[in-house]
């Protein structure tokens, strides 16, 4: 079989269990947000899902409850260099192997770029870029042993567009971008596909970073009016992270309800 | 020989410009015009029954007309209750010429006190209590016609006297407009919040501010200004609002010769008290009680904006009189205002002296309270860009751009996620306003300050009333206080 592909005419395991049933899955950052709503998603479509939290327990504790008892909910400061290797360690212990890492925990400020001083522009960078490629070097390697893989990077509009938004953060969304487009090409050959989700505004806590009047006027440029439900980038999500997806690679998919398109 | 002709003579002051105002005596509408005398401006005007009148209408001429170059289109109200018929002031209600929706509703709620202070505005009869449906139909009835209020001042009479004073700021807060009228302020001499522990505890479960009286912290001025001494009742009522962390609001009001000289003190008490969010400085106007139980005219008691300004600067030395500016809402007669911002090592530093000035009267146009909107940003942004980039960054100005960033990563951080509402809380407890507002007596009554007004009384048949046109024209025919009132219209003499 070809990997990360199900052969068309076959009947699809996956349709009563669910798109992604028995995948195992790490979600950082699940406590809250779109995290929470990814892990739902993923759970509600069969896969055994493990998750990350920092400082909300009771947070924690609602998406350990959405995913039901097979849920290993981690907590981790990923700003951490060690971190991550320890966390994927963890999941392969528990669940016997990984399938599809999403690299969702990230940190925002609305500081202008002139005040950050060197520890902030680090300590941002180490959540928002860097703990991003060592989840994905330590999940590459059971994945690449087992010829497939998943890794979905969460971005954000901001990465590659000139918008207002803190400078620091863009810029590490826009290096988590440039990230998922090489990787793809490194990775892809061993049957793992590596791609981004860039979000618009959505109910989370990087939303409150956005000043109200910002806020409004991306709800009057939105083609749907609205901001976005972490479920809903939970679905995208999830299909990346399945068998259905077999030829999206590297892509940087903007998700914001049609505002920046 | 040639016969002496009498000779011309000039008048006493250069004409400014014209006006209409009131008589002080029968209260009917006459011409006045403001005068330049004397490096002052002041009132001239005469009535045909009563004589000639001159009144000082502001001790510097040259901050008068500076302050009127900055003035910016008023915000319509969505609705008008009245239509012009007669001109200002004899159609309030709000007449479809009014220039200015209503940024500081206040709404009497009764006429009981159990105080009787000289310098009171109001003239209480001791017998309105406005009934729930009264109450409900006038606050719906405000909403309706402004959509969102920054705030609503409950007044009297003395509020908390009144028996469903707590279901009032339940309907306000938590009823069918929650989330409308942003603050609830209820204007108290303090007393049961002082007395009554019980009191004071459901005070601040109901989320409404208190809005202070506070004029003096010596003995012997309540005596004077409030009919008895008052100061240890007042310092027990701080004392809780400390204890309770109630939102308040100091409202000091200033007669000459009586606190002028505690206008610093008074300030710095507000600075200090975490609790106070701002300090509204209301010089005495000589109307109600005021007029009739204090001194007999204004002549020498009268404290105008410039004034007011000069004696703070004196008085605190760190508070500049050019901190102060007209909040662009109303007439800059009527309101100035300084906004402070707290520095990280806990001193307060006046906005205007690190902000661009014209960014800063934009920012605080039409509006009661600092809001982070686009204006705010722009201002913040724009003034950490001037003092980053300056070439002698000075002790203060490190201090300062420490303290935009800490207040930045306080309220826009996702570690931290807050509402809008939340948002505005830790703005204000960063920050404190100092307001003067000077409301008018019969004496200097201008319309051209009436049609700007953005303090209003909200009445229970809907109409709003300028403040300073209710409380000279209108109160003593309002049939809730006075049911022996004839109806009928004011008196306007020369028309
Ligand atoms: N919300 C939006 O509008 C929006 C827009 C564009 C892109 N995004 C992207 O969507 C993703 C999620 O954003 P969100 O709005 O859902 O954010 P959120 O609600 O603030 O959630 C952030 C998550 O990251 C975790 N986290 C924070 N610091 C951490 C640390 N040092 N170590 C480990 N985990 C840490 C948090 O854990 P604890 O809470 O347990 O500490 C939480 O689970 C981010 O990548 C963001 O860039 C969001």
């Amino acid at each position: 079989m070809i990997p990360g592909m199900t052969i068309p005419g076959t009947t699809d395991p996956t349709a009563a269990a669910g798109l992604l049933a028995g995948r195992r899955i790490l979600v950082t950052g699940g406590s809250g947000g779109l995290g929470a709503g990814i892990c739902g998603v993923l759970a509600r479509e069969g896969a055994r899902v493990a998750f990350t939290w920092h400082r909300d327990a009771d947070g924690a504790a609602r998406t350990a409850a959405a995913c039901g008892p097979e849920a290993l909910c981690i907590q981790a400061d990923l700003r951490d260099p060690a971190a991550p290797g320890r966390v994927v360690e963890a999941v392969e212990a528990a669940f016997g192997g990984l399938d599809a890492l999403v690299n969702n925990a990230a940190f925002s400020e609305a500081v202008p770029f002139i005040l950050l001083d060197d520890a902030e522009l680090d300590e941002l960078m180490q959540l928002n870029l860097f703990a991003p490629m060592r989840l994905a070097r330590a999940a590459l390697r059971p994945m690449i042993r087992q010829k497939h893989g998943r890794i979905v990077n969460v971005s954000s509009f901001v990465g590659s567009r000139t918008l207002p938004g803190p400078v620091h953060y863009a810029a590490s969304k826009g290096g988590l971008e440039g990230f998922t487009r090489s990787l793809a090409h490194e990775a892809g050959p061993y049957g793992v596909l590596v791609n981004a989700v860039a979000a618009g505004i959505f109910e989370g806590g990087l939303k409150h970073t956005i000043p109200a009047h910002h806020q409004a006027r991306y709800l009057q440029a939105c083609a749907l009016g609205r901001f976005g439900r972490p479920e809903e980038c939970g679905e995208l999500v999830a299909w990346l992270c399945s068998d259905r997806n077999t030829y999206t690679q590297g892509a940087v998919i903007v998700q914001d309800g049609g505002t920046t398109g | 020989m040639l016969p002496i002709l009498p000779s011309r003579r000039d008048r006493d002051g250069a004409f400014l410009s014209y006006t209409r105002s009131i008589c002080p005596d029968c209260r009917g509408l006459i011409d006045a015009h403001l005068v330049l005398k004397d490096g002052q401006v002041v009132m001239q005007k005469r009535c045909p029954q009563h004589g000639a009148f001159e009144v000082l209408v502001s001790s510097d001429a040259e901050y008068y007309l500076r302050s009127l170059t900055y003035t910016k289109p008023g915000t319509l109200p969505l609705a008008f209750s009245t239509p012009v018929v007669h001109g200002c002031p004899l159609d309030c209600g709000l007449c479809e010429d009014h220039l200015q929706h209503t940024c500081s509703p206040i709404l009497e709620i009764n006429d009981k006190c159990d105080l009787t202070c000289p310098v009171c505005i109001v003239r209480n009869q001791q017998r309105y209590q406005m009934p729930f449906e009264a109450f409900t139909r006038a606050v719906d009835g405000l909403v309706e016609k402004e959509g969102e209020l920054p705030l609503l001042l409950l007044s009297g009479g003395e509020p908390t006297l009144h028996p469903q004073f707590f279901e009032f700021c339940d309907y306000v807060l938590r009823g069918p407009h929650q989330g409308r009228i942003k603050r609830l302020l209820v204007s108290t001499h303090g007393r049961r919040i002082a007395q009554s522990p019980g009191f004071a505890e459901k005070f601040k479960a109901s989320g409404a501010y208190a809005s202070l009286q506070f004029d003096t912290l010596k003995p012997g001025v309540y005596p004077k200004m409030r009919g008895v001494e008052l100061l240890d009742m007042k310092l027990a009522c701080i004392e809780r609002i400390r204890e309770l962390d109630i939102p308040t609001v100091l409202v000091p009001t200033l007669s000459k010769g009586d606190n002028d000289d505690e206008v610093g003190a008074l300030i710095e008490f507000g600075v200090a008290l975490p609790q106070v969010s701002s300090i509204v400085l209301q010089p005495m106007a000589h109307v109600g009680d005021g007029g009739d139980g204090y001194h007999r005219t204004p002549q020498g008691h009268r404290l105008t904006m410039p004034e007011l300004h000069q004696l703070i600067e004196a008085q605190t030395g760190w508070l500049k009189a050019d901190a102060f500016h007209p909040v662009p809402c109303s007439h800059p007669t009527c309101y100035t205002a300084t906004y402070l911002f707290r520095l990280d090592d806990g001193r307060y530093k006046p906005l205007p002296d690190f902000v661009d000035i014209r960014q800063y009267l934009d920012a605080m146009a039409n509006r009661a309270v600092m809001r982070t909107d686009e204006s705010l940003e722009r201002m913040l942004l724009d003034s950490i860009t001037e003092l980053w980039s300056a070439t002698k960054v000075g002790e203060d100005a490190s201090e300062v751009l420490a303290s935009i960033k800490g207040f930045l990563k306080e309220t826009f951080s996702s570690r931290n996620p807050l509402t809008p509402d939340q948002i505005e809380r830790v703005t204000e407890a960063r920050s404190k306003a100092v307001f003067i507002h000077a409301f008018m007596d019969a004496w200097d009554l201008d319309v051209t300050r009436l049609k700007k007004c953005c303090t209003h009384y909200v009445l229970d048949d809907g109409r709003l009333m300028p403040g300073c046109s209710y409380n000279n024209l209108y109160r003593q025919q309002d049939r809730r206080f006075f049911p022996e009132a004839r109806p009928g219209g004011l008196v306007s003499i020369d028309g």
